[in-house]
């Protein structure tokens, strides 16, 4: 796994270069959560909204709502989409986003439209790593570990 | 003479007026007085917006971005996405829904609010100077 400025940045997920990163799954469904960078930049998450199952999602639309004492912000979908699953650990615990940003803290798992091109736009590899350290240096951003 | 922080500040009181009262209309069901008054609403900050990204900003960064500007952009780009999921939800006249995206709205727009009075429009202020004044004549153009 690749570390800019303390943030992790899995190099085989994709990525909007944004908050978002995404991982396909065997099941045709594409797990959906936040970057490491992005989880610091919001502080620590006190609350989660994430929309109804089976809500019908169109590309930029919020999947789910994170509000921390200092951030509130959405969470988009870079395709149409319908939410499949939804992360309940995570409503139950926020603060799972902070603490394993790529794993436990998950948010939801996303049905595509369009699955062969759901992923078109996105960002993968080095070219995402680049991005990403872009988007760090542009929101002057310095990542720490969560212990609890 | 009118600050740009205190003609800057003054809108956003103004903006979370229109705010509250097209979720009061929508709160008692008066679907249609609750879209007219979210029209005025959105109308108001995207110019308020506008004033700043075409104005402020480019006054602040001098030729580079910073990360306060960075910042405030991405704010705008969050809300505007609020905006658009509460003109939706108006128009399916979904209650809970408009008072869930509303209060996000709000919790957003506080936290911006205040970076943008205490960190955006003291340096705005100083960088333009005697134009101020009619940078501030723009947000009731």
């Amino acid at each position: 796994m690749a570390e800019y400025r303390g943030c992790q940045l899995p190099e085989d997920l994709f990525y909007d270069l944004d908050y978002v990163w995404l991982r396909q799954g065997n099941d045709g469904l594409i797990t959906i959560g936040v970057t490491d960078p992005a989880q610091t930049m919001g502080g620590r998450i006190l609350s989660v909204h994430i929309k109804k199952l089976g809500a019908a999602l169109r590309p930029g639309r919020h999947v789910a709502t994170l509000e921390s004492g200092k951030w509130v912000g959405g969470i988009p979908v870079p395709f149409a989409a319908t939410i499949a699953e939804r992360n309940e650990a995570l409503l139950a615990d926020p603060h799972l986003i902070n603490v394993d940003p790529y794993g436990a803290g998950w948010i939801a798992r996303l049905r595509p439209d369009d699955p062969a091109q759901a992923l078109a736009g996105l960002s993968t590899g080095a070219a995402a790593m680049s991005g990403l350290k872009q988007w760090i240096d542009r929101y002057d951003v310095e990542c720490m570990r969560c212990s609890d | 003479m009118q600050t740009i922080g205190d003609a800057f500040a003054h809108d956003h009181r103004r903006l979370e007026q229109a705010l509250a009262a097209s979720m009061a209309h929508a709160g008692a069901g008066r679907w249609e007085a609750a879209a007219v008054a979210f029209a005025v609403f959105r109308r108001g900050i995207e110019r308020h917006m506008e004033v700043e990204e075409e104005v402020l900003f480019p006054a602040v960064e001098a030729g580079a971005e910073t990360p306060l500007t960075a910042i405030l952009r991405k704010g705008h780009r969050d809300l505007r996405v609020f905006f658009d999921e509460l003109d939706d939800a108006l128009q399916a006249r979904d209650a809970d829904e408009c008072a869930r995206i509303t209060a996000s709205i709000r919790a957003l727009l506080e936290r911006h609010d205040e970076k943008e009075e205490a960190e955006l429009y003291p340096v705005a202020q100083a960088r333009l100077g005697t134009n101020a004044d009619a940078v501030a004549t723009r947000l009731a153009d």
